[in-house]
């Protein structure tokens, strides 16, 4: 995570501490993605994964004065929403998969290029999800949001080599896959 | 050269690094047949990375200004699945069935009702002891848990 966006934060968390509404509202405009996707990654589906990112953000920002700033504020708020998930997932006993990928093609690429990758990216996307929850989420955590492997390992619970190793086996075997 | 030596490579497909170290990881990539691959995975991923429904940030802002408990939102309505529903029936019938068998029960005397902390339970012919199934404090959820394990 880029220091200019963590000190984005820290102002914004001054401001929403203060009671700036709209300071938690910005909050919760940067962060409900990445909250979404982490309870995704644990849920397999859209529904719940909504629900469990609802709740967590919600318990994070109402315990604003519990962030003692050890780690970035995006890590630890994805760690509750983690948490939250993983409390949906024993509650309903299973992982409901459902198929997840974006349909609509990204800027600047030619038609062609555009139906290929997505067809591709889609495939990519749906053997993701077929990854041991660690793995899963360890380059989920790196590649969508961008997090460094300490703070992977802060939210799979595992240290910075464990998570760093989750990443390179999940991308390996996605690669075998994908070459299927 | 191993992709785990250019650890660049997720920031770079997603546009994250800035740009004079984003130049020498786009060299580095056109120079290296094992990172280009590994690219192209990475920017597939990334191409599709799911997006919150709209409505999940002004329904978290809300929740939050109304000061609403967190609580889970009443559970989507969820057909269950034809067996579940006639497995269900033939429990309910099976519990009352049981019940009325109880309090019509003929009094033995004790000899196959044993108390327990709960009240009692009867010794079946095959001389196993079975209390009444107490279902009513459980949630939807783990009802339909056990009616998974009993379906096998």
């Amino acid at each position: 995570m880029s220091q200019a966006r963590r000190d984005d934060d820290e102002t914004l968390l001054r401001g929403a501490r203060a009671g700036d509404e709209g300071a938690l509202d910005e909050l919760i405009e940067r962060h409900h993605g990445a909250a979404f996707r982490v309870a995704l990654g644990i849920l397999g589906n859209e529904a719940d994964a909504a629900d469990a990112g609802q709740e967590g953000l919600m318990r994070a920002l109402r315990a604003l004065s519990g962030f003692r700033g050890e780690a970035s504020f995006r890590t630890w708020l994805l760690a509750i929403v983690a948490n939250e998930a993983r409390s949906v997932l024993r509650r309903t006993a299973r992982r409901r998969e459902t198929p997840l990928y974006a349909d609509t093609p990204g800027p600047g690429r030619a038609a062609d290029e555009e139906v290929a990758l997505s067809a591709e990216a889609a495939r990519a996307r749906e053997l993701l999800a077929k990854l041991p929850e660690k793995q899963r989420l360890a380059v989920q955590l790196r590649i969508d949001e961008g997090l460094s492997f300490r703070e992977v390992g802060e939210i799979i619970r595992s240290s910075e080599g464990a998570a760093r190793v989750n990443y390179y086996h999940g991308i390996r075997r996605l690669r075998e896959w994908m070459e299927k | 050269m191993s992709s785990k030596s250019c650890p660049q490579l997720p920031d770079w497909v997603a546009g994250r690094l800035p740009s004079e170290e984003a130049r020498a990881v786009a060299a580095h990539v056109d120079a290296c047949a094992e990172c280009a691959a590994e690219a192209g995975l990475l920017r597939a991923l990334f191409a599709a990375r799911p997006e919150a429904p709209r409505d999940l940030a002004p329904r978290v802002s809300a929740a939050l200004r109304d000061n609403e408990p967190v609580v889970r939102r009443a559970r989507r309505v969820r057909r269950w699945p034809g067996w579940a529903a006639s497995a269900a029936a033939v429990m309910v019938l099976a519990a009352g069935a049981y019940w009325v068998g109880i309090r019509d029960a003929p009094d033995f005397s004790g000899l196959g009702q044993i108390p327990t902390e709960e009240g009692s339970a009867w010794i079946s012919d095959d001389g196993i002891a079975a209390g009444a199934p107490v279902m009513d404090e459980l949630s939807d959820d783990a009802l339909l848990a056990l009616l998974e394990e009993m379906g096998g």
